[in-house]
């Protein structure tokens, strides 16, 4: 379809030449080995297409390769052979010579009697076009269950046509652009060709959810939004955690104007779906003629998000250490600020931090919620691929990105608060517990009620891509 | 009970009583009053401390002996009545509490070390962050306030790691740690094992020796007995009874008094 520009090219370039050589020709008389290169003319080299996007020629997968030429006026082939690079295999089985006419545009038969064999990185065919005399000169040859490199690179054939008279002349070919094959590819491409996966395939649910040869190709996709997601939330969760420590702060102060706004700060976040806080911002700051990028944006919207529920988080901690630490420390004459900064809010961490991992969690999957504002996270990448496969499966890949990371911290938040319960020594009274154990109950609450925003959004199917134009 | 007895024996066979007792008073109360909402705890205390005196509160429970201590450094408010600390008003709101409270040491009940911090370092932080001493000097001298409660070995041990006694003579030697005038103790050894609070009092006994001012709220009537100057018998938020340990307890003058103690003996 797309024919190589060089060709017209080097056939143009080829007339000048021969122009010129006829001049010579009429002084010198020599030899006319140039003139009859005009025997015929290749038109296309080309490799069908083999990847998923429709556009390149894959490596160590099957592909058809096609050649075309034109013979001058008057000149029969009776004979081609194309010379495949090493490295490269193909078949003979069903590799065909067809002859057509009018430059490719009508076909007039496909040789039955041609007679095709494999000599090394040969094909060979040799055929007899003397029973449709005149009535083609452009001839195919298509040759398939062709296997390039799987480290691709450029591809240069090689190939002879041999004219009725009997004589042999080399053609010129143009190189054919291998591109590589991923690792994951070349797995797809292995699972796809093997039994199991057919009949796997044939069960629709499996097919539609956990297709394993779509698996492995999302993988690598969908990992650009993982690392897009980890890179949001490893913004936005450090500079939630000084926030959330001045709101609790505020919340705690004895000037009743700071904690009036610490409060209603906290209570409209928390309030709020961060759903609703999104697109208030995304769609909102533009109007207002305030345009920040998107990824800095979606960043200052999660940490505010957060930065709420750290407050309550941090509020509930510093609340739980015993009043007789404050007095401890406010007994040797330190002040409000040092007994906080040295005695409380150490003490603080440590037991902050099982609820402040689940937080972390809930921040890392509320990442996805970005995906309606068209920031190319996890979700967003998986949906790309949904759309064009018409398969479920890179969502689940997607889930897999998510469960990689609250897995692994959700043992750890685990593993934490059974050492926690162990060592809380010291001058701790047992009745803390039951705030951090009432905490992170409330954390669970809210983990449930953020995977249903998610699902409301997907199901709502918003223009999702309107921000992400712009 | 038989251990109390023991203890108040064997203390009453060791140290011999009374300490040099200056004529500068340190901690004055004046009408002091209390509430917390309707609950009035204190209905006008008046006490004078001098210099070098050992001052034993007792009383029963709900008396409020420990919220008259609280309410010296202030941990509590006072509503009503005035307190002078070495003739500084320290119930006035333009008293520097926190320096005021620098001087004034104070033991708890609870201990309330840092759980975070070794016995080193709780004794250490107030001495840098209050004092302003350098982490050598401070560390000097926290090592050495803990040697003197006998606890040279467990410096960089952390409060959990230590048995109650021990946590009480790190709490000690934190607040001997910042030179204090006065040693305010609430009721510093009644969270203790009966085994592990001869540790304890011995290392208080040590201080009033030396000369320490100390006001200590206690259920302890050996120590009290032993180690006191004055002992002071608080009822219902008033001061009933005052004077040496052996009218107090051998010639109780009202019938409160009388009664507490015929309860704990």
């Amino acid at each position: 379809m797309n024919l190589p520009t060089t060709v017209p090219q080097q056939s143009r370039g080829a007339r000048i030449a021969l122009a010129a050589l006829a001049v010579l020709i009429a002084f010198t008389c020599t030899f006319s080995v140039p003139a009859t290169a005009l025997a015929l003319d290749t038109s296309k080299t080309t490799a069908k297409t083999n990847s998923d996007s429709g556009a390149d020629v894959l490596g160590g997968k099957e592909t058809r390769v096609t050649w075309e030429g034109q013979a001058a006026e008057g000149e029969e082939l009776s004979g081609l052979s194309l010379t495949f690079p090493a490295g490269t295999q193909f078949g003979v089985d069903d590799a065909r010579v067809t002859l057509l006419k009018d430059g490719g545009s009508e076909r007039v038969a496909v040789l039955k009697n041609a007679k095709i064999t494999k000599e090394g990185q040969t094909i060979k065919a040799t055929f007899d076009v003397s029973s449709y005399k005149g009535a083609g000169d452009f001839y195919r040859l298509e040759v398939y269950e062709v296997v390039f490199p799987v480290a691709g690179g450029d591809q240069q054939l090689t190939g002879t046509y041999t004219l009725a008279s009997g004589q042999t002349r080399d053609m010129d070919i143009p190189v054919i652009s291998v591109v590589e094959t991923t690792l994951p590819e070349q797995i797809a491409g292995a699972i796809e060709s093997t039994d199991w996966y057919k009949a796997w395939c044939e069960n629709k649910f499996l097919k539609l959810f956990l297709n394993p040869a779509l698996i492995v190709r999302s993988i690598p996709v969908v990992f650009h939004g993982f690392l897009m997601a980890l890179a949001i939330v490893l913004c936005a969760f450090p500079c939630a955690i000084p926030l959330g420590l001045i709101l609790a702060l505020m919340r705690m102060s004895k000037l009743a104007v700071l904690r009036g706004i610490g409060s209603v700060y906290v209570n409209v976040v928390r309030g709020t779906p961060l759903f609703l806080q999104i697109y208030v911002a995304f769609f909102g700051l533009p109007l207002a003629g305030i345009n920040v990028p998107n990824f800095p944006l979606g960043v200052i919207v999660l940490f505010m998000n957060s930065a709420a529920y750290l407050c309550e988080i941090f509020r509930a901690g510093i609340q739980s250490i015993p009043k007789g630490q404050n007095e401890a420390a406010r007994s040797l004459g330190m002040n409000a600020a040092q007994t906080m900064i040295f005695v409380i809010i150490p003490q603080t961490v440590r037991r902050v931090i099982p609820t402040m991992t689940s937080e972390f969690i809930l921040l890392y999957k509320d990442t996805s919620l970005l995906a309606a504002v068209g920031i190319m996270e996890v979700v967003q990448y998986s949906k790309s691929i949904v759309a064009s496969t018409g398969s479920i499966t890179p969502y689940i890949v997607a889930a897999l990105f998510y469960l990689v990371i609250t897995l692994p911290l959700a043992k750890f938040v685990g593993n934490l608060e059974a050492k926690l319960a162990n060592t809380d020594g010291g001058s701790a009274p047992a009745k803390k517990k039951r705030a951090n154990k009432k905490d992170s109950v409330v954390a669970n609450g809210e983990i449930e009620s953020s995977v249903a925003i998610a699902d409301g959004e997907a199901a709502m199917g918003i223009p999702m891509t309107q921000k992400g134009g712009k | 009970m038989s251990q109390e007895v023991e203890t108040m024996e064997m203390a009453a066979t060791e140290t011999p009583s009374l300490h040099h007792v200056g004529k500068e008073v340190v901690v004055s109360i004046q009408g002091l009053q209390k509430s917390f909402g309707d609950l009035h705890v204190l209905k006008g205390v008046d006490l004078d401390v001098h210099r070098g005196e050992v001052v034993v509160v007792l009383g029963p429970s709900g008396s409020g002996k420990s919220t008259m201590l609280r309410c010296i450094n202030r941990l509590e408010e006072p509503t009503g009545g005035k307190i002078f600390f070495e003739g500084t008003e320290i119930t006035s709101k333009e008293t520097d509490i926190n320096a005021v409270r620098a001087k004034l040491g104070m033991v708890f009940q609870s201990f309330n070390l840092f759980p975070h911090l070794t016995a080193k370092k709780n004794v250490m932080l107030a001495q840098q962050k209050v004092l302003k001493r350098s982490k050598e000097e401070a560390e000097r001298i926290a090592v050495e306030q803990l040697t003197k409660v006998g606890l040279a070995e467990r410096v960089d041990y952390k409060p959990s790691q230590l048995s109650g006694g021990q946590q009480q003579r790190v709490a000690i030697a934190r607040a001997l740690a910042m030179d204090p005038h006065v040693m305010l103790f609430d009721e510093a050894t009644s969270a203790l094992d009966p085994e592990l609070v001869r540790d304890v009092l011995g290392v208080m006994k040590e201080m009033a020796k030396n000369g320490m001012t100390m006001i200590v709220v206690t259920h302890e009537m050996g120590f009290a007995r032993d180690v006191a100057d004055r002992v002071v018998f608080m009822d219902g938020g008033v001061i009933v009874e005052q004077g040496a340990p052996e009218e107090v307890f051998d010639h109780p003058k009202s019938d409160r008094t009388k009664d507490f103690l015929g309860h704990i003996s």
